[in-house]
């Protein structure tokens, strides 16, 4: 799980977690506490990310390759992480199926 | 401070989380930090409750993770795998593990190769004498009869034939068949050899209730015609080595000792009759060749077999009934020869191994004993294994590996090692069956004979199976302790269930040790005292030859002649010392007895009928056999000429008993004593010495208690013959010799017997001797296997204490109180097996004391003996170990931490 291509349609649905946390992302690499500060600021609070949900999801997106470990700062307790093209990819993918959903919901005047 | 408590918080995720531990406490300083500036205190409250729960989500995911994971895992493995391949490659593991560890695997298999081997072949001598049916139709139906006598007490005698026909025609409703027989010894003549040959001679009926049935020919007429040659069927043994399996063999004619015997078929190899080793049979008949006339008519001479064949429903005890009502009727009908005879059945299985049933159960036992000491030691050994493994079984069972898989895994060392024991172990059972056989110490017929039949080899697979239930139970109840996890892989206390397991079965070790040993010195001290017994004749260097003339060609005059002319000429042989010639020889067989009585009026016992035994002998047959002459002198020596019992004053030996009870105090020599009733016509025979009492007619003490009357040799001129040789070479040197003095007399004539009386001293007591060296093996072997076992459980214990050894050490304990420490936990387990191994003893003892001779079962001192050399040898098997635990370098064990 940790190499080589993979198709990104794979890591489709993806949990609230990681694609808040890759749409934080997209901006550039960021250290953990700024994921969760970013992430609160554009939901206004509605999604608020743990150290533990985190932590554990950027863990586990590391080692799946949807993002990278950007190095740490010079006291070495903050680490950054960027969004690889796999990550981006996956993002796209999933932003592109919410907006069908989202469309098809208006299309029966749901919204 | 801050920096500590945070990170205090930190530790609170779960593990998974610990490597980003510096990023957490960051998260928490910056979330704090914030919630501080932007909120003031309610801010960093509420963001702690909202951290907190945060660690509880943590913890759930993972948990939830966890399951998932495991049961992915599960899955995987049973879809993967049927659980037969799985076990498979459990044993492939195991096989290749225990490769890895030659030196325990090793030890393992042949220990079990030995007890499961050595199991095997005594289970193999005991199947066909304990559980073996008879190879006899519907053996359960099939009795010796045995004439009785009811003397000081219930004595066996044999059948005289008016009495065993009249026994008969009484019991035609009790018995299907009852068949008269008795052993008889032929010098056949083949191709111009005499074949020194022995056989049954039997009722035709004897042949058809034993089932036999001939494969050439037919079986014995029912009658025997006296004036034809007498019918014989051969052996399929002696058809194939003598007359090469030629079918026409059937309507000639064979002659034996100058008869003339007429072949009518040939019994196959399955049947050797109840001797179990008979070459041929010919009839029980009254013919001249086989039973004389007095021999078929006289109701007092009492002397062949009988066997019969109970009718379906009837018990022994039935059968028992009804022979004593005959016997009865027959002491009125025939009160001087028959008050106080009567018969008595038993199953034949029972007349033929009642005697070494016992002594095979008491090896079976012994033997089941070391075979399961063997398996406690290889589990001993496996314990220490699988607590090494625990780590790996640990970190199998958090990677998901279920309960069951984990004692598969165990298991299969258990059965792997079980089964490559049996498999060496085979080949051992196999030579030790083959040795058994040849050695045949019980002397037991050839139906008997050890084999690796069917039935015992399913016992092996089974024995098999059951060491390897045992060692993977023992073994497996030690990985209990494996599963609590990884933290403790160095720790005494998951080694406590193990030690407490392994002390437990070292202490049954000890017992089983004490009691083997014990046994084993009882039975060694039974046949010291058998060996080391008072015979009254010379043990060693003594040859009997037999020499049996053919009676119609040898008239009697010229047997007394043949009879003195073979005694000098064997005298003349140089290394012979002495010679005698007798009627029979100590050991030899073939005595018999009549009723005397003693001219002292005085004495009110002195006509009550007493039994003495007859011999007739050489002048120099005392000499020569080594007997004292108490009082007065030998028999009138012997010079060919006839002598006559009709004669008076005839001068006759007689034994020490005889003497003590007649003349107390007194000497005998001058005194009288007659054949048979005192008011017969027989003349008086004079007593001109006294002899001391023998073993005569057995080891380790006569049959029956009657004494000795020793005749002048030539009172009658029988045809067969002892010569006895006192020889200061090796007895078995000069037979050639004597058998070149008997060729000369006649070319024809072979050595009817030959024996060292030594050899048959050793083959009256082979059973015991046997049974005294297996036992003494089997108490060996136990003692080594509770050293083992001992030395295994302390070392394990030192290695797993050398911690706590080391601890106290550096706090300024004496090596001294180390080394009595764990003597001292030693003598404890030590103690409670000798206590246990004590009354283990005593009921093993118990069990043996009918196989003891002169030696009491409850011997205290034999069982404190086996309980010292038990505990020395324990306590020493400790020593090096305890000593390794003295010389523990506190600094070393403390800093492999």
């Amino acid at each position: 799980m940790t190499s080589g291509p993979k198709d990104a349609r794979s890591f489709l649905p993806l949990t609230s977690a990681v694609m808040h946390i890759l749409l934080s992302l997209t901006d550039g690499k960021r250290h953990g506490y700024a994921i969760s500060k970013e992430v609160a600021e554009r939901t206004q609070g509605d999604v608020k990310l743990g150290p533990g949900t985190l932590y554990g999801t950027l863990g586990r997106m590391v080692d799946s390759g949807l993002v990278a470990d950007a190095g740490g700062d010079d006291e070495g307790r903050r680490r950054f992480y960027e969004m690889t093209p796999l990550g981006r990819d996956v993002l796209a993918l999933e932003a592109r199926r919410l907006a069908e959903v989202v469309s098809a919901a208006r299309a029966k005047a749901v919204i | 401070m801050h920096h500590q408590r945070i990170f205090t918080v930190a530790r609170l995720y779960p593990r998974r989380l610990q490597n980003r531990a510096a990023e957490i406490q960051d998260f928490w300083r910056l979330t704090l930090a914030d919630a501080g500036r932007e909120r003031g205190i309610v801010g960093v409250v509420s963001a702690i409750g909202w951290l907190l729960s945060d660690i509880c989500r943590a913890w759930m995911r993972a948990w939830a993770e966890d399951r998932r994971r495991l049961r992915q895992l599960r899955q995987q493995e049973s879809q993967g795998d049927s659980w037969m391949l799985t076990w498979l490659s459990d044993v492939r593991y195991s096989f290749r593990s225990l490769l890895r560890r030659p030196g325990m695997t090793m030890t393992s298999v042949l220990s079990l190769a030995v007890g499961l081997g050595g199991s095997l072949a005594i289970f193999a001598s005991a199947y066909a004498v304990l559980f073996r049916p008879l190879p006899f139709p519907d053996p359960s139906r099939v009795v010796s009869v045995q004439a009785m006598v009811q003397r000081d007490t219930l004595e066996r005698r044999a059948f005289s034939v008016p009495d065993f026909f009249d026994y008969q025609a009484a019991t035609t409703t009790i018995f299907s068949d009852l068949a008269a027989w008795d052993t008889l010894t032929l010098t056949l003549q083949i191709d111009g050899a005499g074949v020194p040959t022995s056989g049954e001679m039997v009722m035709a009926n004897y042949l058809s209730l034993l089932g036999a049935q001939p494969i050439v020919g037919s079986s014995l007429p029912d009658r025997q015609m006296a004036d034809a040659s007498p019918a014989m069927v051969l052996s399929e043994r002696v058809w194939q080595t003598h007359f090469n399996r030629d079918p026409a063999v059937v309507g000639r004619t064979v002659t034996g000792d100058d008869q003339s015997f007429t072949i009518v078929g040939v019994m196959p190899a399955s049947f050797q009759g109840v001797t179990g080793d008979a070459d041929w049979w010919v009839p029980f008949a009254q013919h001249p060749a086989l039973v004389g006339d007095s021999l078929w008519n006289n109701r007092g001479s009492r002397w062949h077999a009988a066997v019969g064949r109970l009718e379906p429903g009837v018990s022994v005890e039935a059968a028992n009934t009804a022979l004593s009502t005959v016997a009865g009727g027959l002491a009125t009908a025939f009160p001087p020869s028959n008050t106080g005879y009567t018969a008595q059945a038993e199953l034949l299985s029972d007349a033929l191994f009642g005697d070494v049933r016992p002594q095979l159960v008491i090896l079976l036992t012994a033997v089941g004993v070391v075979l399961f000491m063997t398996c406690v030691n290889v589990a001993n050994l496996l314990v220490a294994r699988l607590s090494a493994r625990q780590y790996e079984f640990a970190v199998r069972s958090s990677l998901g590996a279920t309960r069951g898989r984990i004692v598969s895994l165990a298991a299969a060392d258990g059965i792997t090692l079980a089964v490559l024991g049996a498999l060496a172990g085979t080949p051992l059972a196999a030579w030790l069956v083959a040795v058994l056989r040849r050695l045949d110490p019980a002397g037991l017929p050839t139906f008997a004979a050890p084999t690796l039949s069917g039935p015992v080899i399913t016992v092996g697979i089974g024995l098999t199976l059951l060491a390897a239930l045992f060692i993977t139970v023992a073994s497996v109840l030690s990985v209990r302790a494996g599963r609590t996890g990884l933290v403790s892989t160095r720790g005494a206390s998951e080694s406590a269930h193990t030690i407490r397991l392994r002390k437990g079965l070292t202490t049954i070790q000890v017992a089983c040790a004490v009691a083997l040993l014990t046994t084993a010195v009882l039975l060694g001290m039974s046949f010291r005292n058998l060996t080391s017994i008072e015979t009254g004749f010379r043990t060693s260097g003594t040859l009997a030859v037999r020499v049996d003339l053919p009676p119609t060609r040898f008239e009697p005059p010229r047997r007394l002649l043949v009879a003195q002319e073979l005694r000098d000429r064997v005298a003349a042989i140089p290394g012979v010392q002495s010679a005698s010639v007798s009627s029979d020889v100590p050991l030899g067989g073939g005595s018999s007895a009549s009723f005397y009585a003693v001219d002292v009026v005085a004495d009110n016992n002195a006509d009550k009928e007493g039994r003495i035994y007859i011999h007739q002998v050489s002048e120099t047959f005392f000499e020569t056999a080594g007997m004292r002459i108490i009082d007065g002198t030998t028999v009138p020596a012997f010079t060919g000429q006839p002598a006559s019992l009709a004669q008076p004053d005839l001068p006759v030996v007689v034994s020490e008993r005889t003497a003590q009870r007649f003349w107390p105090g007194t000497s005998a020599v001058g005194q009288r004593l007659k054949l048979g009733r005192s008011d017969t016509e027989r003349p008086w025979m004079r007593i001109v010495g006294v002899v001391g009492e023998t073993t005569f007619r057995g080891l380790p003490d006569n049959p029956t208690l009657d004494p000795d009357l020793y005749l002048p040799y030539a009172v009658r001129p029988i045809s067969s013959f002892w010569l006895l040789l006192h020889t200061d070479v090796d007895p078995a040197s000069v037979t050639s010799s004597v058998q070149r003095a008997v060729s000369n007399i006649d070319p024809l004539l072979p050595l009817a017997a030959s024996f060292d009386i030594a050899e048959r001293v050793a083959d009256a007591t082979a059973p015991q001797r046997f049974l005294s060296q297996l036992s003494a093996a089997f108490g060996l072997v136990a003692l080594l296997l509770a050293v083992v076992g001992t030395y295994g459980v302390v070392a394990y214990q030192v290695v797993l204490s050398q911690r706590a050894i080391g601890i106290r050490l550096a706090l300024g304990a004496v090596p001294r109180q180390i080394l009595t420490g764990i003597l001292g936990g030693t003598a404890q387990l030590l103690l409670v097996g000798l206590v246990i191994g004590a009354a283990a003893a005593i009921w093993a003892a118990q069990r043996v004391a009918d196989q003891l001779f002169e030696v009491t079962g409850a011997n205290v001192p034999v069982i404190i003996a086996a309980a010292v050399i038990v505990s020395v040898v324990g306590l020493a098997a400790s020593w090096l170990p305890a000593r390794r635990a003295m010389r523990v370098d506190p600094v070393t064990v403390l800093r492999a931490d």
